[in-house]
């Protein structure tokens, strides 16, 4: 098996933070108030609780193998061939994320930021970068999350403190946006938006075992639900939830409007800084995430020979959709929809196996 | 072709472990540094066998003259000219000769308290059956170190280090008498490393000195002194300091290892050492600290680091070592903790502007102009309106210029060195700006840089941060923002990578450990009860619970004297 190193809950967390947070400076607050209107910033608090539910059954499956990552879980607990599809499954989508929302952040730095550079290149060198986050190491990637949470948390609180004074309390009527029913189901169904969270289950060796997992886990899914909740109420208060429909980078247009006297005005200088260091963090913890399940599948001891293949294929994935609108549309949406699939309902099948196999007396879930 | 075929094929990795590591439990499982020695006694046999395999040609000759012929040959006399023999008899009646280097010893020593005594005619009047060498050493040389030998290896050693080897006919030893006095310089103030507050004393290229420098800041018996010897040809001497109950075993035992497997002709000074022991070779963040300040090494030695003093230059390394550790100084500690954190957080300040300030520049007038706010814009639009140069080229003149300014300035004799500065700076900025060649705001840029840059400590991160702020112009110049913040992360992989001897580079926050409040925000100096978590020291506790004990006596004091009256 690979050596990654180890971590602690503190890595952990930001590891996971970066990467559920993320979101909020992409097209998803703007895809979300599409859907549920203006009760984006609580539909996601239920999406934050449906996760955390999910994350617990994660958890108990973690509990019944200790000191297991998800991959021996899946093969320990469904068997070779059963775990082997499971975890090549598990494998995929996060190739999948790598690609498409390598493409989604092409797409939109296109737009606002570098319109002339062909987006080959800035899809090249952000997979560049992960690869040789890959070749680092987890050890590595997750102390850059946790010295980046830090500016990055404090840049973005700045912006929500700064857009206050165009706040708007009617912005956010009709509370209940489009219908409770509709705003719960797409809660729930949005769940996929915390999936990230997996990834403590695939480095489950590197935590030192299952109460810093769950510590990590729960810790990480609260800050995240209150950070992304709050990212979206601060976008309804400012802007009609009509006008965050039509709006691809609401974070963006929201940091450009800002002005405090003739000098001090724009301050998307600081969005795009803390928004392509953490997309690129983002990136190599999914990159990574992609190698280490291929490497534990096939049991290769070494991840580095693995690293480049995998950013090619990456880089494949990233330039198959036609445009923006079908990345949006067709891919990202795919994943959001399709995601709790492979993140959550797999782990909960896995589960339910090991606790009737325990049954028969193979295991401890039973007790 | 197998250049070729090496890049095609896998191999695997030399080296499957991940470095030396201090981990958590290294202190308990460190083996004991203890005095007893771990081998059995020696049989009959296995003596024997063992002085069969020495090497009988380098064992001291009972015959004088043999020995004579051994050391002209060893130090290839008559070619060397500065190595003295000189042939006596002791008392009168013993024949022996002393060998020394001219200028490597102290002549007074020589004339006044040693040959005198050896040559006067009652030397031996009161030797009885006991060895001649013994009875010299005991009764007649009166120097305050002599010790002998049986090896003519280490009796060249000690001679190249200038100490005076007497040999005496008869005896299969000789005595090496302590007689080093060569030209040093005096403590002066340090040149590096010069504060407002606290210590003018620094290092010198004296080993000895340094040592004492020290000593006489930390008077404690556990502080100890290791020698090694590094340089297969040069054989300089290196001092390797730290405190017995505080450094962790495992650290000291790694520090020497790595000096003692240095496998190179010629090692000088703790620049060579560095790069020779440093964990990363290719990184440019240095992993060890380098002092020109005894005050400063002493408090690493407190902290449980070890340090290593080399022969030659007025510097000492201390190791492992931490980035936020690199932004600390001696002024830090001497001043109130408001002022200290102040100075610090400017520091940092300085790190960033050095680094990023000219990348930002080219980032934001070559790609995102629109950024800029209107009446910024316009001035910049102004001043750039004349210059014939592209922004990248117009940055990298005015960089370059100004290392040109700044290396140059360091070459020459320092009263020039100073003229050259101010000449450089000022004037050729200001004729390159009358003359078109760059832009005022451009000059501003630079040299809020370069004060940046000066700002930092540490001299070998300052050169660090120099070359990472052309990455950043490069970046700046071919992908704008987005060059900038992928450089950033790159950087930011490969330091984060870092261990110094087995210490994460940004230990306490990435990975985090029990912080004492001293990392970047310095907290009263009462607040700061422990040594850093990573070191992991035997003994943690730097000061005590209390460590003002005095308020709780003062205190005790109001209350009594309340009950009294």
């Amino acid at each position: 098996m690979i050596k990654e190193g180890k971590f602690g809950v503190h890595e952990a967390v930001c590891l996971v933070i970066i990467a559920i947070c993320n979101k909020i400076f992409s097209t998803t607050p703007g895809y979300v108030t599409r859907t549920v209107g203006t009760t984006a910033w609580y539909m996601t608090l239920i999406s934050c609780i449906t996760a955390i539910a999910f994350f617990t059954l994660i958890y108990l499956l973690l509990k019944c193998f200790p000191g297991k990552n998800i991959v021996e879980i899946y093969d320990a607990s469904l068997g070779r061939v059963v775990g082997f599809v499971f975890s090549f499954l598990l494998m995929v989508s996060f190739l999948l994320s790598v690609g498409i929302y390598a493409r989604e952040f092409t797409e939109i730095m296109k737009t606002y930021a570098l319109p002339a550079t062909p987006p080959s290149v800035i899809i090249g060198t952000l997979i560049f970068t992960a690869s040789v986050a890959v070749f680092l190491g987890l050890e590595t990637i997750a102390r850059v999350a946790k010295l980046a949470l830090y500016p990055a948390l404090l840049g973005y609180f700045l912006i929500l403190v700064f857009s206050s004074e165009y706040f708007k309390l009617h912005n956010l009527f009709p509370i209940l946006g489009y219908g409770l029913d509709k705003t719960v189901f797409t809660g729930i169904l949005r769940a996929s938006a915390y999936d990230e969270v997996t990834i403590l289950a695939v480095f489950a060796g590197s935590l030192q075992g299952a109460a810093h997992i769950k510590k990590a886990g729960y810790t990480s899914l609260l800050l995240s639900g209150f950070i992304i909740s709050l990212g979206l109420l601060c976008f309804s208060l400012v802007f009609e939830y009509t006008s965050i429909q039509e709006i691809t980078i609401i974070a963006y247009i929201l940091t450009r409007g800002l002005k405090y006297g003739t000098f001090f005005q724009r301050l998307d200088p600081i969005f795009l800084l803390l928004w392509i260091i953490t997309t690129t963090i983002y990136i190599s913890i999914l990159l990574y995430t992609t190698v280490s399940i291929y490497c534990k599948l096939f049991r290769l001891q070494d991840a580095r020979p693995v690293a480049v293949p995998m950013a090619v294929l990456a880089v494949s994935i990233a330039i198959i959709p036609k445009d923006f609108s079908s990345v949006l549309s067709v891919y990202v949406e795919g994943i959001r929809t399709y995601g709790n699939i492979t993140f959550f309902i797999m782990p909960v099948i896995a589960l339910i196996v090991a606790v009737i196999r325990k049954k028969k007396g193979e295991s401890e879930c039973a007790d | 072709m197998k250049t070729i075929t090496d890049m095609l094929t896998y191999k695997e990795p030399k080296n499957k472990e991940l470095g030396f590591e201090l981990l958590e439990d290294e202190v308990q499982s460190a083996p004991k540094q203890s005095s007893k020695s771990p081998k059995h006694p020696l049989t009959v046999e296995e003596w024997n066998e063992g002085r069969k395999a020495e090497n009988t040609e380098d064992i001291v000759s009972t015959e004088l003259r043999a020995n004579l012929e051994v050391i002209r040959q060893k130090f290839l006399m008559p070619k060397n000219r500065d190595i003295i023999i000189r042939e006596f008899k002791i008392g009168r009646k013993v024949k022996a000769f002393m060998v020394y280097i001219d200028g490597m010893m102290d002549k007074q020593t020589l004339n006044l308290s040693i040959f005198p005594q050896l040559m006067s005619g009652d030397v031996f009047e009161e030797l009885g059956e006991e060895c001649p060498v013994n009875y010299l050493m005991e009764n007649i040389l009166t120097v305050h170190d002599v010790r002998k030998t049986n090896k003519y290896s280490d009796a060249v050693m000690q001679i190249l280090n200038g100490l005076s080897a007497l040999f005496l006919e008869g005896s299969g030893e000789c005595i090496l008498i302590e007689t080093r006095g060569f030209e040093k310089r005096n403590v002066e103030a340090p040149k590096t490393e010069t504060i407002v507050k606290g210590s003018q004393e620094g290092f010198t290229e004296n080993l000895r000195t340094n040592v004492a420098l020290i000593r006489r800041i930390i008077k404690n018996e556990n502080l100890v002194t290791e020698m090694l010897s590094v340089g297969n040809a040069n054989h300089s001497n290196c001092a390797v300091m730290y405190m017995e109950n505080i450094a962790n075993p495992k650290v000291i035992q790694e520090v020497k290892k790595r000096l003692e497997r240095i496998d190179a002709a010629f090692v000088l000074g703790d620049g060579m050492i560095e790069q020779f022991i440093e964990d990363n070779s290719f990184m440019l963040f240095p992993q060890i600290v380098s002092t020109e300040r005894p005050d400063r090494t002493a408090s690493f030695i407190m902290e449980g680091q070890v340090v290593i003093i080399a022969e030659g230059t007025p510097f000492a390394l201390a190791a492992p070592v931490t980035f936020f550790g690199l932004f600390h100084t001696s002024e830090d500690t001497f001043v109130r903790w408001p002022g200290g954190t102040f100075l610090r957080l400017i520091r940092i300040f300085g790190l960033f502007c050095a680094t990023f300030l000219p990348g930002l520049y080219v980032a934001l007038t070559l790609y995102h102009i629109e950024m800029i706010p209107t009446e910024l814009l316009i001035s910049v639009a102004k001043a750039k309106e004349l210059v014939p140069f592209p922004t990248l080229l117009e940055v990298l003149i005015m960089e370059v210029a100004f290392e040109l300014i700044r290396e140059g300035g360091i070459r020459v004799p320092s009263v020039i060195g100073q003229t050259l500065g101010i000449v450089g700076a000022l004037i050729l900025g200001q004729a390159a700006v009358a003359a078109g060649l760059v832009s005022p705001l451009l000059v501003i840029i630079v040299s809020i840089t370069g004060l940046g840059s000066f700002a930092i400590p540490n001299y070998t991160l300052a050169i660090a941060i120099r070359i990472e702020r052309f990455l950043f112009i490069f970046a700046g110049a071919v992908l704008g923002f987005y060059g900038i913040s992928l450089m950033a992360v790159l950087l930011s992989y490969f330091a984060c990578s870092m261990k110094s001897f087995g210490v994460p580079y940004f230990v306490p926050v990435a990975p985090k450990t029990k912080v004492n409040p001293d990392v970047i925000l310095r907290y009263p100096i009462w607040t700061q009860k422990e040594r850093p978590d990573a070191l992991n020291t035997p003994d943690r506790k730097r000061q005590g619970d209390n460590p003002k004990l005095w308020i709780s006596e003062d205190n005790r004091d109001e209350k009594g004297k309340g009950g009294n009256t």
